[in-house]
């Protein structure tokens, strides 16, 4: 793939917290090249510093060395929602319009359109605390895209959801996302998560920060959980997995 | 409305209401030859202040003290409160002073208010905004230190200017807080306000009961008095109202 068909390129990138051991090391720096439309799946253990990949990736933290390139506007879709608690969904979609990272503002059919597609249109008056969590994680995605966003940083956006919920929010979420070829890069500890909507699966390992393993993914995307596509994903991943957790502990 | 909101609304708090006026005319109006003035004559008391215009001028007199003084404390309080949140150098030079004056009593300052700024309107207003000012900004930089972390990061994720930041995600992410500290500085504001009008006003509500008490008038001082509780209650009530709005309901569920 060419390079100018990267959103985001990480390169040499290494980063330690003040007085801490690196989270990414120099001797072992990382290097990622995540092309246009692309949907990848960061997956390991807790504390494995995922999240402090996708802060770096979103420019809330700076790099000791390296650099991160972003060829587009950046959100972050948090794990706890990060909607504007005193605004209307509709205001929460207005200050997304009135602030849009794009060059120019979106227009009101797309407005319409988001609407539309995330269901949103009979909770427009209504305040987040007065949503499902399902639907208050589809308004921020929806303000996300309505802001222009062409890369979406998502850190585990549906882990505080009920079981069934999270399927059917993160089947229709993902639907959108890939109908717009939205660059994705969800960051998750569920398996069957990233085995139901990631092209591209990292498996990472701890201290430092490591890729140990790199999982190309087949079939349309949201995989449905019934289809062949996604038992063969999650076959797929679950070996792999399985395969980086023995090695790690013969390490 | 179901029933129980309304008894719990408006029926019990004008059962009690009831009780104590109760209370005040069966203490009062059994011995005719006592100076204790029955709840009649309070009110007959009320009518003959309306007609002489003094109980409105007084009443605005103390009002007036009160919007400038609390409401500039308020103002600045938020404005130091905020700077001192963002900047470290100055948290550290005033945090300890503003700490030390919060606890110097408002009413200890009246001896300097009088000798500053005379009799009148001035050292009441002082009065009102020493009272204010140093909890308000405690008040504020508490407010913001507990702000959910999740909204400044959503400012800096939609690249706010620093102005927007502040004023379209921090302040509205502290108003609730904020609002619960008004209601607590404008009742301490409106004591503060009282005692200060009685020593050193020339007019107002607190000057009112100074004056009624010197001529043995126990009538107009209980006039003031319910007067002063009945405007507080209002004034509290205005807040209340605004912090019981859908968009700054959701830090309390």
């Amino acid at each position: 793939m060419a390079e100018t068909d990267a959103a985001l390129e990480l390169r040499d990138l290494s980063f330690a917290y003040p007085g801490r051991e690196a989270i990414l090391s120099k001797s072992s720096s990382l290097n990622l090249k995540i092309p246009r439309g692309e949907i990848l799946a960061l997956v390991g253990p807790s504390a494995v510093g995922k999240s402090t990949l996708l802060h770096l990736m979103a420019g809330h933290l700076q790099p000791q060395s390296g650099e991160v390139r972003r060829q587009g506007p950046t959100l972050v879709i948090y794990q706890k929602d990060a909607l504007l608690p005193w605004l209307s969904v509709e205001e929460n979609l207005q200050f997304a319009m009135t602030y849009a990272l794009g060059a120019s503002q979106s227009a009101e059919h797309e407005r319409e359109a988001l609407i539309q597609a995330f269901q949103l249109g009979s909770h427009m008056s209504l305040f987040p605390r007065e949503l499902s969590g399902g639907l208050r994680q589809r308004v921020e995605v929806a303000r996300a895209l309505l802001a222009g966003a062409e890369i979406l940083l998502m850190d585990e956006p549906f882990s505080a959801l009920d079981a069934l919920t999270r399927v059917r929010v993160r089947q229709e979420t993902f639907q959108i996302l890939r109908r717009r070829r939205t660059t994705v890069v969800l960051v998750t500890h569920d398996l069957l998560e990233a085995a139901q909507v990631a092209d591209r699966v990292l498996i990472l390992a701890p201290n430092p920060c490591q890729v140990k393993n790199e999982l190309r993914l087949q079939g349309e995307i949201p995989r449905q959980m019934t289809g062949a596509d996604f038992q063969q994903s999650f076959q797929k991943l679950n070996q792999f997995a399985l395969e980086s957790e023995q090695a790690e502990v013969a390490r | 409305m179901n029933v129980q909101r309304v008894s719990h609304q408006f029926l019990l708090p004008s059962v009690s209401v009831f009780l104590l006026g109760a209370l005040w005319w069966w203490a009062t109006a059994s011995d005719a030859a006592s100076v204790w003035p029955t709840p009649v004559d309070v009110a007959r008391a009320f009518l003959s202040e309306w007609q002489s215009q003094r109980l409105w001028a007084d009443w605005w007199a103390s009002m007036s003290r009160i919007l400038l003084g609390a409401g500039l404390a308020m103002v600045l309080g938020i404005g130091l409160g905020t700077l001192c949140w963002a900047n470290a150098t100055m948290r550290s030079a005033l945090r300890p002073l503003v700490d030390f004056l919060r606890f110097v009593s408002p009413i200890s300052w009246i001896p300097l208010a009088i000798l500053w700024f005379g009799i009148g309107d001035l050292p009441v207003v002082f009065l009102i905004f020493v009272s204010v000012i140093f909890p308000m900004t405690i008040a504020t930089m508490s407010a913001l230190e507990n702000m959910p972390q999740l909204l400044p990061r959503v400012a800096q994720d939609f690249r706010l200017s620093r102005s927007s930041t502040m004023l379209e995600v921090i302040l509205p992410a502290v108003w609730p807080d904020l609002l619960t500290a008004m209601r607590v500085m404008l009742g301490m504001a409106w004591v503060v306000m009282v005692a200060a009008e009685m020593i050193a006003g020339k007019q107002g509500l607190g000057f009112g009961i100074h004056d009624a008490r010197n001529g043995m008038r126990i009538d107009l001082v209980i006039l003031y008095m319910l007067l002063i509780g009945a405007t507080g209650w209002c004034m509290d009530r205005g807040l209340r109202w605004m912090q019981s709005r859908p968009r700054w309901r959701w830090k309390n569920g």
